[in-house]
């Protein structure tokens, strides 16, 4: 057999075990809830974290890169502290997954944000038009 | 919104290099399955015209 | 002989033609994303036709098993390499996209994992193909491995309800009415034409190619 195949099935074995290692250690639990987290958070321990930004809970300081919000899930709510930029769809109301340890201050120090968007594709007017038509039909009183 | 137009430009260009790299190899091996079909041909011609001259 | 397969050839061009005018110049922004959101007239119909090409592998496999016919040794063959094609495409557009929208090039999510191992598997099919000399042996190993790998296919499509994951639910293949507008949809869909009729094309001359590599080199 040609040394090409030998070193060919090598790498290929090798990269399949590395992702079904992958596969079992980091996709089958990809990220905790907050609530999850609340129910047994160590301190110290890395974490992958998964939530909605709460409405009203970002801010942003641009010159420190200072990032604080709140992820929650519905029945429980984490702090997030981060230094950096996020990215570009990660805003409130939105969803997103963050890496990182949870501090025995009761907060959550973010390294990594990454947002997670949902499968919905809009047009640019397509939110005030269905807007519109919202409000036309509450004046008409057409209740629903 | 930023529009990151360099990201979508690199997506196109690299599937553009991807498809286009493979289509030029498809060709490349017609080519050269056909230059050597081309020689036996030629060589078995040869060998049945002139079958006392020495090959090439 | 050549002409059908030129033919298509010539559709196919004139198909991502047309699915570049309409990814650029009709579809609007996307609301949220902005233009980056084009990516998607790739990225998706890259996977479907990579769906597509690994369940010919599946059928053309079986159907070898059951009738040794090489023809369909042959379809197994270069489906298979036209779908890692397309699956390498998907990928890379999809890290592309990944970095501006998610905030990274990469993560082992589900669906990234499952389709990665996917991508794999069907590189090790190539690689057991052209390992094997005995031309009758190499067909029978390959059908085989190209039934076995065709169960990642539902792995990688359901993964993103199957379990958690960064990735976003499917848009197109999913139950229900699809959560995007009348033009996106169509972009997509003149996309995913033109990418199955290069599918196609692509196919028709490696199988060709085969056939050929087989009678000469015989």
């Amino acid at each position: 057999m040609r040394p090409k195949f030998i070193v060919g099935g090598i790498v290929i074995a090798a990269a399949l075990a590395y992702m079904i290692y992958a596969g079992v250690t980091q996709s089958a639990v990809y990220f905790v809830t907050p609530a999850e987290l609340r129910a047994s958070a160590v301190a110290g321990k890395a974490y992958r974290l998964g939530g909605l930004v709460v409405p009203g809970s970002l801010t942003w300081e641009p010159r420190t890169l200072d990032l604080r919000f709140t992820l929650g899930d519905g029945t429980a709510t984490v702090a997030v502290h981060h230094k950096g930029t996020p990215p570009d769809l990660f805003g409130e109301g939105r969803g997103a997954v963050v890496e990182g340890t949870w501090s025995a201050d009761g907060y959550f120090r973010a390294g990594l944000i990454l947002a997670k968007h949902s499968e919905e594709y809009k047009a640019p007017h397509d939110a005030s038009a269905a807007g519109y038509r919202e409000l036309i039909r509450t004046l008409q009183g057409a209740g629903r | 919104m930023r529009d990151n137009w360099s990201f979508v430009f690199a997506a196109y260009g690299l599937a553009a290099l991807v498809l286009g790299g493979y289509w030029r190899r498809l060709n490349r091996r017609e080519r050269e399955l056909a230059a050597l079909e081309h020689r036996r041909g030629a060589a078995r011609a040869e060998l049945r015209t002139r079958p006392s001259t020495p090959q090439r | 002989m050549k002409d059908p397969q030129r033919a298509l050839g010539w559709l196919a061009a004139i198909g991502l033609a047309a699915g570049l005018v309409v990814a650029f110049g009709i579809a609007p922004r996307e609301a949220t994303q902005g233009n980056v959101q084009r990516i998607m007239y790739l990225h998706v119909p890259a996977i479907l036709v990579a769906y597509l090409a690994f369940g010919v592998v599946l059928v053309a496999s079986t159907t070898y098993l059951w009738r040794r016919a090489a023809g369909a040794d042959r379809l197994a063959h270069a489906s298979a390499e036209v779908g890692v094609i397309f699956t390498a495409i998907n990928i890379a557009t999809g890290s592309i996209w990944g970095k501006p929208t998610w905030g990274t090039w990469w993560t082992w999510d589900a669906r990234l994992t499952s389709v990665s191992i996917m991508f794999v598997i069907y590189l090790a099919y190539l690689l057991l193909r052209a390992m094997l000399e005995d031309r009758e042996q190499a067909a029978r190993f390959a059908a085989v491995l190209g039934i076995v790998a065709a169960l990642d296919i539902p792995l990688v499509h359901f993964s993103v309800y199957w379990w958690r994951t960064l990735h976003q639910p499917p848009t197109v293949l999913r139950p229900g009415s699809i959560p995007m507008d009348a033009t996106f949809v169509a972009a997509l869909t003149i996309n995913l034409a033109a990418f199955a009729l290069l599918y196609g094309y692509f196919v028709a001359k490696r199988v060709r190619l085969l056939k050929r590599e087989q009678e000469v080199l015989a």
